[in-house]
């Protein structure tokens, strides 16, 4: 069973592994070239979740044409005048959801906080998602899709998406894959093109999820896609696929990775702690007066201590405890 | 019209269409064939909101396309609306501009209707506050779709460097991701990669928007040199024009 936490988001295949991943904020990041929203359709039509979606960004009728079976509702953001109605409006749908299918668990999406944050001001924004996971705590998931691409200019230049990082149990960032070859310096010379923005073939997570633990898991997984019935199906692997695919002389990259040579701490010293071949061999010859099984080639001892006494030294050799009654 | 690059976008109603260019790779064209293209389509009408040009530019180019304008002009086939002395607090602003967009969408009488908002940048310029730009946007997006219409807007790509932090910058950069994340279709002009040539203009690309759902569409890359006569306009396929990469 493939034990990657991407593969556990989408299909819930590894939940005793990933006890707390169905609950919490995670913060799902794209990038201009690559979009998150196919890994998203993905999430919506393989978890039978009731799923209330926050329209802020795309209309209602992309998720009525892309979403399949799945029991979700839209909130279009730009019907309400404050954050605060949207927000009751929320909880309304949730409260409601909780008399018709008390046991369906809802999933709150945010399509996206880049946009909230045009609209209303950064606090406003923060509190609105704090509320929203306040909501049913540890019931409800909040997935948030944030453009990491979109400058957010805050009043107090605060670093937004660091704030949003940390508020999420789980932060996934999807990019494209020629554009994630090319920053690790894979491959510098790979061609992409303008129109090849938001691939329907593959991309590449970088996942980082806090375990009940408190332990922080790290995974780079990739995904494969293809359409069926004018559906984008995706199938989670390892990137060096993608590796093969894209990179002709990949297998150079990975000897590359491997450690070849030992480190030599001496090497950029500026003064000199290595010792000449003569140095050597005088060290090796030279003998310790205190050590006693340099010669002797029986290692085994008899466990007798040997006290040389010095000219200053007390030596008593009554027994110190004679006068011990036991 | 160009019937290179006709074919190009499934010719469904209801899409929406980003155009994005650059300084030395203008759009106008583009904006010129989808405005043909409806005049010349019997069954379908054109409301065209312009920030920047007036109708006798558009007239003018229109006549070398083979279009006469004024006939149109005024009439439920043709409905120009002139947005160049908007202003937040004028008469001129984006609420009474929707207000004529959804009263003339009400009234049509054609199966279909093609909005084109040319260019938004402008609002930028002005300093149209940009909350109430991407409430209009949403607000034409929505209505369109509701009606089965196809809405194209313009906005400039480059209007400084990446590094500039003044309010219309950032507000700028704001404003194009979002479109860039909500829209079907992105057509982008650009200059050629390898530099400037006499024999093409610029580059011409289609590509994927984030809410398609159409997903036999198939990217595609030109390069493109223009003529008055769009009869000797000229779309090749990347790489096969000699001489240029």
């Amino acid at each position: 069973m493939n034990k990657s936490f991407l593969e556990h988001f989408i299909f819930g295949t590894n939940q005793e592994l990933y006890k707390n991943s169905s609950h919490g904020i995670v913060l799902l990041q794209d990038t201009i070239l690559q979009t998150c929203k196919y890994l998203l359709l993905n999430y919506i039509n393989n978890r039978d979740y009731y799923y209330t979606i926050l329209c802020v960004d795309t209309l209602p009728i992309y998720w009525n044409k892309s979403l399949g079976r799945a029991k979700y509702k839209c909130i279009e953001g730009n019907n309400y005048n404050t954050i605060q109605e949207i927000l009751l409006q929320i909880k309304n749908v949730i409260k409601n959801n909780k008399k018709e299918l008390a046991l369906v668990k809802n999933v709150i999406i945010v399509d996206s906080v880049n946009t909230l944050l045009i609209k209303y001001s950064s606090y406003e924004v923060l509190s609105f998602i704090k509320e929203l996971n306040e909501i049913n705590k540890n019931e409800i998931q909040i997935i948030l899709i944030y453009h990491q691409d979109s400058i957010i200019n805050t009043v107090n230049n605060m670093n937004i998406k660091s704030v949003l990082s940390s508020m999420a149990t789980t932060n996934i960032l999807v990019e494209h894959t020629k554009k994630f070859f090319q920053n690790q310096g894979w491959s510098q010379n790979m061609d992409m093109d303008i129109i090849e923005r938001n691939s329907i073939n593959d991309a590449i997570c970088s996942i980082l999820h806090e375990k009940e633990s408190g332990k922080m898991l790290r995974e780079e997984m990739a995904y494969s896609m293809k359409i069926e019935n004018n559906k984008p199906i995706i199938s989670i692997i390892p990137i060096i696929d993608l590796m093969k695919k894209y990179i002709p002389n990949y297998q150079n990259l990975l000897n590359d990775k491997k450690p070849t040579k030992k480190v030599d701490p001496t090497e950029n010293l500026t003064f000199n702690l290595n010792l000449t071949e003569e140095e050597k061999k005088v060290k090796n010859q030279l003998e310790l007066p205190y050590f006693v099984g340099q010669d002797n080639n029986n290692t085994e001892g008899s466990g007798e201590i040997y006290f040389d006494p010095e000219l200053d030294d007390e030596f008593d050799d009554d027994d110190p405890d004679a006068d011990l009654d036991f | 019209m160009y019937i290179p690059i006709d074919s190009v976008i499934p010719n469904q109603n209801g899409k929406s269409i980003l155009i994005t260019d650059t300084v030395f790779a203008d759009a106008s064209f583009l904006i010129n064939h989808y405005l043909s293209k409806s005049i010349k389509n019997k069954e379908e009408n054109i409301l065209l909101m312009s920030f920047t040009n007036n109708f006798i530019q558009y007239e003018s180019i229109q006549k070398k396309m083979g279009n006469n304008l004024k006939i149109y002009k005024d009439t439920e086939k043709l409905n120009f609306i002139d947005a160049n002395l908007i202003s937040p607090s004028g008469d001129v602003n984006l609420k009474i501009l929707f207000q004529k967009i959804e009263e003339l969408l009400k009234e049509s009488s054609f199966e279909s209707t093609t909005i084109i908002l040319d260019d938004i940048t402008h609002l930028l310029y002005i300093e149209y506050p940009l909350n109430e730009i991407l409430d209009f946007e949403y607000k034409c997006r929505k209505i369109c779709n509701m009606y089965n219409c196809d809405i194209i807007v313009r906005i400039h790509k480059d209007i400084g460097d990446d590094n500039d932090i003044d309010p219309i910058s950032i507000n700028h950069s704001q404003l194009l991701n979002y479109l860039m994340n909500s829209y079907e279709y992105i057509i982008e002009t650009n200059e050629l990669e390898s530099g400037y040539t006499d024999d093409i203009q610029g580059q011409l690309s289609f590509a994927r928007g984030v809410t398609c759902t159409q997903f036999d569409f198939n990217p595609r890359l030109y390069h493109y040199k223009i003529n008055e006569n769009p009869a000797y306009s000229k779309f090749y396929a990347k790489g096969l024009i000699e001489g240029t990469v």
